[in-house]
């Protein structure tokens, strides 16, 4: 394993005012010893094989058959060619296109970009502080957040416009990320193929070019039950990726429920799922832009049901970047997760041990800021706070300067025992590179008490209000935002 | 885990260290060695002691008797580091709690030395006094995860004089683990604190070879030691307990404003204490503790376990303590916040997260504080010991064998089961993850509850120790000598 300062000099720097910032790719600290790694690859293989998985679609059962699976009702059993040929089909590297040009994120070649979460059917209401049923309101809310903060590089599905009708939810919400942001936007894979087709024909027009050439929209598929895909849902992804939309494929694994009860097995299911999808995708729209992806590892919790859960979820993220970079795949993970419902101690506890597993081991996706209980509730609040958690472990790649103006022998002597710092030109030249928190505490006891005892989730609060007050996003063009009024309104006549 | 840690696998868990990532380059890591020498060959270090110039002038370092500095030739520092025993045992009055330093485990300890403390009825800060020390000692003795005592609390109702003996009786009668004492700013508190040791553990040569306490010395950084903590520094080590050296630079104030910077400012600090050490006491044991900070220079306070440069400097240091083959102690679970809460728990994790990074670090420093280590409170000790055992499972690793890879389970998914009444899963589930602190609750109960927080549980734990826990006793007669030497140091007057 390298230095980090051996890296120093490989990274370009980012240019101040930079709209997104990446985490760079750190040590890769591998977890996991080859011949593991090795043993899980190939239990992976065994599983598709052996086992197969559930495909609720007669047409991708026939092409999967054709190209050599033994398939059964419902089933197909794949086998290790047809992993090797889907592997070698799907690119190492995509990019996610952005309204704004300068947010386009390169994806698998070192650095990794943070997203928000989602979807959620809860968010916390800003002014009340309570728990509600999500609206197309905080959609709009969260989108807005999410472009004025640069250590977001993306917005994920975030929440779900409960106060929609189901039918006319998904283009909508599509419409409202688009305008609230110029940066890249990934959503759910729809179940429904008009959901589908409203969906291929806003983004181009947002992004006034065809989606292979600006893939400003992505979408991820999330694995529902463990090694069965819904056939609805998968051909909706086909036809997504047949039209150049990249498409990920993410697991959610909950220990002991929906997958083994051990880190090794929860890897391995998460693995086969993802692979047999990737299988699909390659076989339909070879070459598709796409990622390995999970959710962060859940645990079941007292009472609760699930939560993210101890070291099993650092460790399981550490070793899913190690799988992805295997295949030769972009991972995405499930980073920051907590089963805290607030942002209190046990929040900045499982995020703290998260962004560090992120910093060491170098996903290239990091899915979710701004969730809360285990990614059942959206929080713009813990979002902003999420970011902060991710601007402190960014820098950490980054290394430190150490030639001779850092290391500064003189200015030391020069200042001579029992002398202080604070009036020498050096200090005044480096004191600004230190990083800076937005919402973390220096201040004194008295100070703080005196303030009221204030916490980093309240000036997260009082910035989040800001933020909304005035950050104005890159509207979309006028006869952009005009057609796909129309488009919407048409796809809702017709259903 | 190697066998000298299974020895304390009794009751205390030690982090392995399983991984090593490091920052400086081999050139830069020389290069920070080399411009530590520059430093203590050229400016060296002030010493304010007349006593120890003379022995270090003796010993052969430059010294300036007006200026009080002590410079130290290369060839004086190389040969003096290389007398630094790479390992040794702190050792506790229940040998089933000795802890080994030899690079095979961390061992967290707690924290201190506030002058205030969160009272556990009101929720206030107030100054803490002689029951607050003894009553969060054996606090620290319960919870299994701290490994070794720090002084938690100043006892500020005793003479300020008397504060390291009486400190020294409760570290040993409230606990039967190894005491690190870094309270003691005189040779007349060293001589005090030794005679008191050796009562506790049978004699001179029995102290020697089972060290139940080990002692620091704090450098004024930059560049300082003041004349009673170095002498107390020396009178440790000739009385045989390891004696430390911690610098605690803030960058911007005390030491550079550049990492690189603090590195060679700390580290000359630290090595020109340990090379004092070994020019007067040669193989005396000793060892690093870098404790960096930086100033806020908006508003005057310490940025403490902060952020990206926190976790950079520990693994510099961690490396350079390696390259010295001395032994080193690292200030974590450090924090800005004044209560339990988010940027406590960031802070804690990222720090903690970063000795596993390090690896090779063998004493973690510590648990029990708020505010910059100035406000103690006994919650964070629990809740610490939550994060600490959930560090130590990551440092298990993943265990890869057909059984946890599952298979047969794998096979009932895939036949649409779910696994939540299968065999593996009852086999491993507990493996897992077993929070004690974190919410358990239902939506509804929590709200119903009122939003409680981890802090609240842990409250209720540290009660009920206080309630329960009873501490290995010291001997009565033992106790009553620990008496007498406090009471004729009460008689003296400094």
């Amino acid at each position: 394993m390298p230095a980090i300062n051996a890296l120093r000099q490989q990274v370009p720097t980012v240019s101040a005012g930079a709209r997104v910032l990446p985490l760079r790719r750190g040590p890769d600290l591998d977890v996991l010893p080859e011949e593991d790694l090795h043993a899980i690859h190939d239990a992976a293989l065994r599983v598709l094989d052996d086992l197969g998985v559930r495909v609720g679609s007669h047409r991708i059962l026939d092409r999967l058959k054709a190209a050599g699976a033994r398939v059964g009702p419902e089933r197909a059993h794949l086998p290790r060619p047809l992993i090797d040929e889907a592997l070698g089909a799907a690119p190492s590297e995509l990019v996610l296109a952005a309204r704004d040009p300068s947010a386009d994120l390169r994806v698998g070649a070192g650095d990794g970009w943070l997203g928000t979460g989602g979807p959620a059917e809860r968010a916390v209401d800003l002014r009340s502080d309570e728990r509600r049923a999500s609206t197309l309101a905080d959609v709009a809310d969260a989108a807005r957040l999410a472009d004025a903060v640069p250590q977001l590089g993306y917005l994920g599905p975030t929440v779900r416009a409960l106060d929609l009708a189901a039918e006319c939810r998904m283009a909508r919400e599509v419409h409202v990320r688009l305008a609230n942001t110029s940066k890249h936007v990934q959503v759910e894979v729809p179940t429904h193929r008009c959901d589908v087709e409203a969906l291929l024909e806003t983004a181009p027009l947002a992004a006034g070019a065809d989606a292979r050439e600006r893939p400003i929209v992505s979408a991820v598929l999330h694995a529902g039950e463990p090694l069965a895909f819904d056939g609805e849902r998968l051909e909706a992804a086909v036809a997504l990726a047949e039209a150049g939309v990249p498409c990920g494929i993410v697991a959610s694994p909950i220990a002991g429920v929906t997958a083994p009860a051990t880190v090794a097995g929860a890897i391995v299911i998460s693995l086969a799922h993802t692979l047999a999808g990737l299988v699909v995708l390659q076989l339909l729209a070879p070459g598709a832009p796409t990622f390995l992806g999970t959710d962060a590892l859940h645990v079941p919790v007292g009472g609760r049901g699930s939560a993210p859960g101890g070291a099993a979820d650092p460790l399981f993220q550490l070793a899913w970047v190690q799988v992805a970079g295997r295949v030769g795949l972009p991972a995405h993970v499930g980073a920051f997760a907590t089963g805290s419902r607030s942002s209190d101690w046990q929040a900045g506890i499982e995020g703290g041990l998260s962004a560090t597993a992120a910093w060491m081991a170098g996903p290239d996706l990091l899915a979710a800021a701004g969730m809360r209980d285990g990614g059942r509730v959206f929080s713009p609040v813990a979002m902003l706070l999420d970011t902060e958690l991710f601007d402190l472990v960014r820098r950490i790649p980054l290394g430190f300067a150490a030639d001779d103006e850092a290391l500064a022998t003189e200015v030391i002597e020069g200042v001579g025992p029992g002398g202080h710092f604070l009036g020498e030109a050096h200090t005044l030249r480096h004191m600004r590179e230190a990083w800076m928190s937005r919402f973390m505490d220096t201040d004194t006891w008295e100070a703080w008490e005196g303030a009221g005892r204030p916490q980093p989730p309240e000036r997260a609060h009082a910035k989040a209000l800001e933020l909304l007050e005035t950050h104005e996003p890159l509207p979309l063009e006028p006869a952009a935002e005009d057609r796909i009024r129309a488009v919407i309104a048409e796809h809702e006549r017709q259903r | 885990m190697s066998a000298s840690a299974e020895a304390s696998a009794r009751r205390i868990r030690g982090l392995r260290n399983p991984w090593t990532i490091e920052v400086l380059t081999e050139d830069e890591l020389e290069r920070v060695h080399a411009a530590t020498l520059r430093m203590l060959k050229g400016t060296g270090l002030q010493v304010r002691s007349e006593a120890i110039l003379r022995e270090l002038g003796a010993a052969g370092a430059k010294v300036d008797e007006a200026a009080m500095t002590a410079r130290f030739p290369s060839a004086m520092v190389e040969e003096c580091m290389a007398l630094v025993p790479p390992t040794f045992l702190m050792a506790a009055r229940d040998p089933a709690l000795d802890l080994p330093i030899d690079g095979s485990a961390g061992w967290l300890s707690g924290d201190g030395t506030s002058a205030f403390l969160i009272d556990r009825e009101t929720g206030l800060r107030r100054p803490s006094n002689l029951q607050d020390l003894t009553e969060t000692t054996r606090v620290a003795d319960a919870v299994d995860e701290l490994a070794y005592l720090w002084p938690t609390v100043a006892p500020a109702d005793v003479p300020t004089h008397t504060q390291a003996v009486h400190i020294t009786r409760v570290m040993l009668g409230q606990s039967s683990k190894h005491a690190q004492h870094n309270e003691t700013y005189s040779r007349r508190d060293a001589r005090a604190v030794l005679e008191m040791a050796r009562v506790v553990a049978g004699g001179d040569r029995e102290l020697r070879g089972r060290p139940i306490v080990s002692t620091y010395q704090c450098c004024i950084s930059p560049l300082v030691y003041d004349g009673g903590p170095i002498e107390a520094a020396i009178e440790f080590a000739r009385g045989g307990l390891p004696s430390g050296f911690i610098s605690m630079g803030i960058g911007c104030a005390t030491a550079p404003a550049t990492l690189a910077g603090t590195l060679v400012s700390m580290n000359a600090e630290m090595v020109g204490g340990m090379t004092i050490v070994e020019a007067l006491v040669p193989g005396a044991v000793t060892f690093c503790g870098p404790y960096p900070t930086f100033m806020d220079l908006r508003t005057g306070g310490y940025r403490q376990d902060w952020g990206p440069e926190d976790t950079l400097l520990k693994l510099a240091f961690t490396q350079l303590a390696h390259r010295y083959r001395v032994p080193i102690n690292v200030l974590t679970l450090d924090t800005g916040a004044k209560t339990q809460d988010w940027q406590a728990g960031v802070q804690h994790a990222v720090s903690q997260m970063a000795m596993i990074a390090a690896g090779r670090a063998e004493m973690i420093t510590g648990t029990g504080t708020l505010h910059g280590a100035a406000v103690y409170d006994d919650v964070n000790v629990i809740l610490d010991a939550e994060l600490w055992r959930v560090l130590c499972d990551v440092l298990e690793g993943i265990t890869v064998t057909e059984e946890t890879l599952a298979l047969d389970a794998i096979a009932e998914l895939a036949a649409g089961a779910d696994l939540t009444a299968h065999p593996h899963t009852r086999r491993h589930l507990a493996e897992l993850w077993r929070p004690e602190t974190f919410d358990r609750l239902t939506a509804a109960a929590w709200e119903e509850a009122g939003r409680p927080e981890p802090r609240e549980r842990a409250r209720e734990r540290v009660h009920a120790i206080l309630a329960d826990h009873e501490p290995l006793p010291l001997p009565e007669d033992v106790d009553r000598e620990l008496v007498r030497i406090i009471e004729a140091r009460e008689a003296e007057e400094d």
